[in-house]
């Protein structure tokens, strides 16, 4: 009975792991299944996430992840607009989207430089077409997190193509679903930490496009905006940062 | 240096061993109080591994499946003695503080 459990939780694991070994050592020890499971699970799901990275990359790898959800979550937010009628479809609004499907395109590849072209490619389009100033913003802070030089890291996480889709505002932080998002990617660090940090990230450049887009002289709409929305944007850096020292320190 | 890694090396400075070997080691050595998961095992094994503290040195299949040993690289063994040193004179500031002159 407790082989075949186990067995069936070891192809949790990618095919190059030792299953069969860990198999061999999970009856050896026969210890309670209910002491093998959590760490059984967590460390399949750990190590389909790509858990093999140093800790250096899984940063650099958080920040071209975090120009990935600004650069989609930017297009989106103007194609909303575009849909609803309050911003106008024009050609040099398909050529902003056609950069950042590039854009995007290139993080998912890997290849940092042509993304970060591309980024600024959208920043530029968007600016000269001036409809749409927060995807402009969007924009160049995602160019700015591409300039960071390291080795080739390809983001392919299908969450950090889906999560930009959801409608967040970065001031007024949307409805109790997103509120659940956040806790599920919180949660998820265990798993795999550089999606909290990616979030964190981008949310870090929301927050501060959210303050720049404030009246100049209004002090205490800054002041209020930082105690209320810090925190949030702080917990997913520091839970990521957190979970990626504890699980990266010898 | 995180006391399961440290208990893992320490497992293996005498000779190599599979996974059950060490994960027994550790608990003896421990004196029973790190009892390591098998998933916990294996996630360390592989990072010191791709450190390049611990190596692969021999592979056998018994009952059909494969088992691995592993042992301590000279790097992994640097690590452990260095890190056994640091405790040592942690240790002695407040074992042995007259020793160290001054302190009493």
């Amino acid at each position: 009975m407790s082989e075949r459990v186990y067995a069936a939780l070891l192809r949790l694991y990618p095919a190059g792991h030792p299953r069969d070994e860990m198999l061999d050592v999970l009856l050896t020890a026969g210890r309670p299944m209910g002491r093998e499971l959590p760490a059984l699970v967590l460390g399949g799901l750990r190590a389909r996430a790509g858990g093999d990275q140093p800790l250096r990359v899984r940063w650099l790898y958080a920040a071209r992840a975090a120009a990935l959800l600004l650069l989609i979550f930017s297009a989106v937010s103007t194609g909303r607009q575009v849909a609803s009628g309050w911003l106008p479809l024009s050609t040099a609004q398909t050529l902003v989207w056609a950069a950042v499907v590039l854009a995007a395109g290139a993080i998912v590849a890997g290849w940092r430089v042509p993304a970060a072209l591309s980024a600024f490619a959208a920043f530029v389009l968007a600016a000269a077409n001036g409809t749409d100033w927060r995807a402009v913003t969007g924009y160049s802070l995602a160019a700015v997190l591409l300039l960071l030089p390291g080795p080739r890291t390809p983001v392919r996480n299908p969450a950090l193509l889906a999560l930009p889709l959801l409608p967040i505002d970065a001031v007024a932080l949307g409805t109790p679903a997103l509120w659940w998002v956040g806790l599920a990617v919180l949660l998820w660090a265990a798993v795999d930490e550089r999606v909290a940090l990616a979030v964190g990230l981008a949310f870090c450049a929301a927050f501060l496009q959210a303050v720049a887009d404030l009246p100049g002289a209004d002090a205490r709409g800054v002041f209020l905006l930082a105690v209320t929305r810090v925190g949030f944007v702080a917990v997913f850096l520091v839970v990521g940062g957190l979970v990626a020292r504890r699980r990266f320190s010898v | 240096m995180r006391e399961p890694t440290y208990f893992i090396l320490a497992a293996l400075q005498d000779e190599p061993g599979h996974g059950y070997a060490i994960m027994s080691r550790v608990a003896a050595l421990s004196g029973d109080r790190v009892r390591l998961a098998t998933g916990t095992l294996y996630q360390a094994l592989d990072r010191l591994t791709k450190e390049e503290l611990v190596e692969v040195v021999r592979e056998e299949v018994v009952n059909g499946r494969a088992r691995r040993h592993y042992a301590l690289t000279p790097d992994g063994r640097s690590a452990l003695r260095a890190e056994a040193a640091r405790m040592a004179a942690a240790a002695r500031v407040v074992l042995q503080p007259r020793a160290l002159g001054g302190l009493a």
